[in-house]
């Protein structure tokens, strides 16, 4: 591959000297032959800049010799009448040899320079993966651990001999405490198998029609131990509608945007759950009365493990939303946020149905 | 199966899982006076010990190192209709699927807590041991006369369509328990209509219409996302 590519490289040499000779040829009426070096030596500066200093020099050693042949008289042989042109040959050797590397080392800095990019880029983009492995360690070592020291902390006090000091309500407490945070430690498990499958493109869907209540139904049933008394108010199309879409990764979708609200949502404040239907898509919107987000995070929220800057009792995996985006996009579909004029956070999916929906 | 409980009068489980921590944990959190506990940490080893011990109910692992949790149950199912109550973990619902299908009686995902555990195998039991069909089924605030076909819900008296109340009906033979769509549709349409799952979809929501509150948060039939339905039974 290499040695024809060199090969290639003299043979444009040859052909380069052949178009410089043609070119005097039509010019050689109107100049002296002296003047003729200077078309040789534009061909040794294209050989230069084009091909590298070999095959440069190459054409300047094979221009002098097709000068002298073709235009020194006596014409047509290699022998020099005027010795001068001994001058002119040697001159043009000498400046074909110079411009050559010259123009090569300028060649070389700049593909060096071309390369180093390249490497920044390539450091660049290695760092940004570093930045998410790291994010994604930080995540795993905290989000594990955290529930593990509680779970830890609570059963050894239940179980150490000193537990028998401790008093019913105490021990409620502790066993509450470790219950809540195996929870929360199994959540986070989920959503790390959840994310690998999305990130492995293992997302297969079982698309079925599917009743959007039911499928909202499914959806405040799962979160019902986390909303405690929060109210949802829940505007649905009127009769019943069955879209086709994959009803476990929706309701997971749901899961994640409702549990993402009340994390958020103000104190007794209601969660709003609002679903429309038409003949290209289906839209879900789940809307908060929190504090919203600052516009510069609104494009991040469904980042990998992006969380929010919140007060320390919001603890998060900041895995929720990407799994929503997951999700949503595996279906075909779209995924937004904005605030909402009056306070708070809206999330919308948007799915299309393209004529798919059927209606009862 | 006919053998029901020994002298004792405990009931008889047999754990079928290959994970020691578990098998330790649901020894210590069920066996009682109520229950008496057998443990096989493989297929092959369950496969034997649900014909020498002859339990009342079985709780499978389906992730075991040597046979396809699916093939014990059916080689289960060959010659017995214990209850079969399957162990599994959240993200298989093809698994669960695929394991009611062939035979299996109720699932619960890992990890579970004991509370759910009890009430799964105390309806599974109950279901198996119960000998001629109650005439009457309550739960909650809903009330079906299975020999006047009279259904109340709220103590308001409801009219269903045929379909409506056969598919109710066959809810309450497997009161407590999932079903999955392919189960119902074959029982109730037959399997011509084994694809025509928004069949299922529409039948399912007029019935709730009419037998639940809140038809958006039911609490009579609820919903086993990508498995199947389930009657819930409620004090």
């Amino acid at each position: 591959m290499k040695a024809s590519s060199k090969a290639t490289g003299y043979l444009f040499s040859l052909a380069l000297v052949a178009v410089a000779t043609i070119v005097c040829e039509f010019i050689r009426p109107y100049l002296v032959p002296t003047n003729m070096v200077m078309v040789y030596q534009l061909a040794v500066v294209i050989a230069a800049v084009k091909l590298g200093l070999r095959p440069a020099i190459a054409t300047a050693f094979i221009g002098v010799l097709a000068f002298d042949f073709f235009f020194v008289p006596p014409r047509l042989t290699f022998s020099v009448h005027d010795k001068e042109y001994l001058v002119t040959f040697s001159g043009f050797i000498v400046i074909g040899v110079i411009i050559s590397s010259l123009v090569a080392k300028v060649r070389k800095q700049s593909q060096e320079q071309a390369r180093l990019s390249q490497q920044a880029e390539q450091a660049r983009i290695l760092q940004a993966q570093d930045n998410l492995e790291r994010a994604l360690l930080n995540s795993i070592s905290h989000d594990l651990r955290t529930p593990l020291v509680s779970i830890k902390g609570a059963i050894s006090a239940l179980r150490d001999k000193e537990g028998d000091r401790l008093s019913s309500h105490a021990r409620h407490e502790l066993m509450e405490t470790a219950y809540d945070e195996a929870e929360r430690l199994n959540r986070f498990v989920g959503n790390l198998l959840d994310m690998s499958r999305i990130e492995a493109g293992a997302i297969r869907l079982n698309i079925e029609p599917c009743d959007i209540q039911e499928l909202v139904g499914c959806a405040l049933a799962a979160m019902e131990p986390r909303l405690g008394d929060r109210a949802v108010l829940v505007d649905l199309p009127a009769g019943l509608t069955l879209v086709p879409l994959d009803m476990v990764l929706l309701v997971q979708v749901l899961v994640n945007l409702l549990d993402n609200a009340n994390k958020y949502a103000s104190d007794h404040s209601p969660i709003e759950i609002r679903a429309s239907v038409d003949d290209e898509r289906l839209s879900i919107a789940v809307s908060d009365r929190g504090p919203g987000v600052s516009e510069p995070e609104l494009a991040r929220l469904f980042d990998k493990f992006y969380r929010i800057a919140v007060p320390e009792r919001v603890g998060g995996t900041g895995l929720g939303l990407s799994i929503c985006k997951g999700f949503v996009e595996a279906h075909g579909g779209k995924i937004s946020a904005k605030n909402r004029d009056t306070g708070g956070l809206t999330i919308e999916i948007q799915l299309p149905l393209a004529g798919r929906k059927e209606e009862t | 199966m006919t053998h029901t409980h020994d002298s004792t009068g405990q009931q008889r489980i047999l754990v079928i899982d290959d994970e020691a921590a578990i098998r330790r944990f649901l020894h210590s959190a069920l066996s009682s006076e109520e229950f008496y506990l057998h443990e096989a940490e493989s297929g092959h080893g369950g496969l034997s010990a649900a014909a020498a011990f002859r339990p009342d109910v079985i709780l499978l692992d389906l992730g075991l190192p040597d046979l396809d949790g699916i093939d014990v149950i059916r080689r289960i199912r060959e010659w017995s209709d214990v209850p079969i109550i399957v162990l599994s973990v959240r993200e298989r619902e093809d698994d669960k699927v695929a394991a009611l299908d062939a035979g299996a009686d109720d699932y619960l995902t890992k990890p579970f807590g004991v509370g759910e555990l009890l009430a799964r195998i105390r309806a599974a039991l109950r279901r198996s041991q119960k000998h001629a069909d109650e005439p009457v089924f309550r739960s909650g605030d809903l009330m079906v006369d299975l020999t006047m076909r009279h259904v109340l819900a709220d103590g308001i008296e409801i009219q269903l369509t045929p379909t409506e109340y056969d598919l109710l009906r066959l809810f309450i033979s497997h009161a407590g328990k999932v079903i999955t769509h392919s189960q119902i549709l074959k029982q109730i349409w037959g399997t011509a209509y084994q694809e025509q799952s928004q069949v299922l979809r529409v039948t399912i929501s007029n019935l709730r219409k009419k037998i639940e509150r809140d038809p958006s948060r039911p609490r009579h039939i609820t919903t086993e996302p990508g498995v199947g339905y389930r009657l819930r039974i409620q004090d």
